[in-house]
């Protein structure tokens, strides 16, 4: 939408006065008035922009907008690391806090990831999730909603200290949830 | 009280430098509202290239195409990234367009879901086995596993497919588990240009000719009523001639190759009840 600040810089009267004529002072009013009409348009347009406008240096947060045909150089997902697991139960996962999320799990026990805050149905999102065991005792871990792709299913054991990294996926905030196994046994 | 000045051009200009510096501004402030980029809005970058962001809570487009005939299917690349359908038994070959330009790295997820499952109750599925071919159009290459036949039930099928030079070159590698090891280059799909006759009776027996291109390859067959394979008389690369199946209605005739299958001819049935006048005669 392009501005409007001259619908009202153009109203400005730019031959008044005229010369021997006993200008009325409405005339410098009404330009006076012209001109501040036309800034405060202008202020307007400019606070907008600079309010919903995206800022090089600062976090952007779209909102669920929509960003078509952008081509990414050099860069990065935010990645969080987790706590160190030493109990049996849940692990809570949320999609907004990054899309990389590492933990280490106490072997032993058997966990099972909860991701939670998923994106809007009909949006595709997608995080990895590293679990390095601390021993190659035999470490559980299964997925909530989730269906592994693949010839193995959940719940899965592992006896190694090398990370375990998923692939995790849902297109409809969370209720079905797919997986594939980016590290092998 | 009117004011009357002997000597205008003072204000004359400085009214006039006023609009102009305006209509500056505003010229200004349009080409920022054009090219600036709108947290609150849909923003089309034309490929130019966003450097050094750091992405955090995001999602992708979807592009759900529902329930996808046999042949080829086509998917858009720019109505996003993850592209869903329903397939059933039978050959499909997915066929990617409108990749992003030379020189970007760009990645689809396809998941094809199995349609015998689909449930009119929500939430609930049907457990129903399909057996599909699938293999994808271009110069493709697979990775890891060199898979093309799945069968599955309500788990969907997955594909990471992925290209940096606007398609000339695609990579395919399969997520879900199948077998089969004809997922490769695939040689021109078969099609159909004419079918004559395109009715007959619904005893079946008639013979049909059809022209087109590409009746090449194994396994050549001639499909109607949907599953069964009609009698190939005889067949060339350009010409197949068949003898029709019994069945009723109007349906779609399609050759399938071992490159995938083709557009489809509609055959029209016609009962074969016999009719007699003296039937409708009452005495």
């Amino acid at each position: 939408m392009p501005s409007t600040v001259t619908e009202y810089s153009s109203q400005i009267d730019i031959n008044y006065p005229e010369v021997g004529k006993d200008n009325d002072t409405q005339g410098f009013r009404s330009n006076f008035s012209s001109i501040q009409a036309a800034l405060l348009i202008a202020s307007h347009e400019i606070t907008d922009l600079q309010e919903n406008g995206f800022k090089l240096t600062e976090t952007n947060d779209f909102n669920y907008g929509i960003i078509k045909s952008a081509v990414l150089q050099n860069s990065s997902e935010v990645a969080r690391q987790g706590d160190r697991l030493t109990t049996s139960g849940y692990i809570t996962v949320d999609y907004t806090l990054g899309s990389y999320h590492r933990f280490t799990a106490t072997s032993q026990l058997s966990y099972s990831l909860n991701i939670i805050n998923w994106p809007a149905a009909n949006n595709y999102g997608q995080i990895h999730v590293e679990i390095t065991p601390t021993s190659t005792s035999a470490t559980t871990i299964s997925l909530v909603n989730g269906t592994l792709i693949g010839t193995r299913s959940f719940p899965l054991t592992y006896t190694q200290t090398r990370p375990i990294i998923y692939d995790i996926w849902s297109t409809d905030n969370g209720a079905t949830v797919y997986a594939i196994e980016l590290t092998g046994i | 009280m009117g004011a009357d000045v002997s000597n205008c051009h003072e204000f004359h200009s400085n009214f006039s430098k006023i609009q102009s510096s305006l209509s500056i501004a505003s010229n200004e402030i349009t080409d920022l509202q054009l090219k600036a980029v709108k947290l609150t809005e849909t923003n089309d970058f034309g490929y130019n290239i966003i450097k050094r962001p750091v992405l955090q809570n995001c999602s992708q487009a979807i592009n759900d195409l529902g329930v996808v005939s046999v042949g080829i299917v086509n998917l858009d690349y720019t109505q996003g990234s993850y592209q869903k359908c329903l397939i059933e038994d039978g050959y499909y070959t997915f066929n990617i367009k409108n990749w992003p330009p030379n020189n970007t790295y760009s990645r689809l997820r396809l998941e094809a879901g199995n349609n015998a499952t689909v449930s009119l109750v929500e939430g609930a599925t049907t457990s129903s086995t399909s057996t599909c071919y699938i293999n994808f159009s271009g110069n493709v290459t697979y990775v890891s596993t060199d898979t093309s036949v799945f069968s599955f039930d309500t788990t969907p099928l997955f594909w990471d497919i992925w290209t940096i030079d606007n398609g000339e070159n695609i990579f395919v590698k399969p997520l879900s588990a199948g077998s089969g090891t004809n997922a490769v280059v695939l040689g021109p799909l078969p099609t159909i240009t004419n079918m004559s006759p395109d009715t007959g009776p619904d005893t079946g027996g008639t013979t049909i000719t059809l022209v087109g291109t590409n009746f090449t390859g194994t396994s050549v067959a001639v499909i109607m009523n949907g599953t069964n394979n009609c009698t190939i008389s005889s067949r060339t690369n350009t010409q197949i001639t068949f003898i029709t199946e019994p069945g009723s209605g109007v349906t779609p005739v399609i050759v399938r190759t071992s490159n995938g299958s083709s557009n489809s001819k509609l055959f029209s049935y016609y009962s074969t009840v016999a009719w007699s006048p003296l039937n409708d005669i009452q005495f």
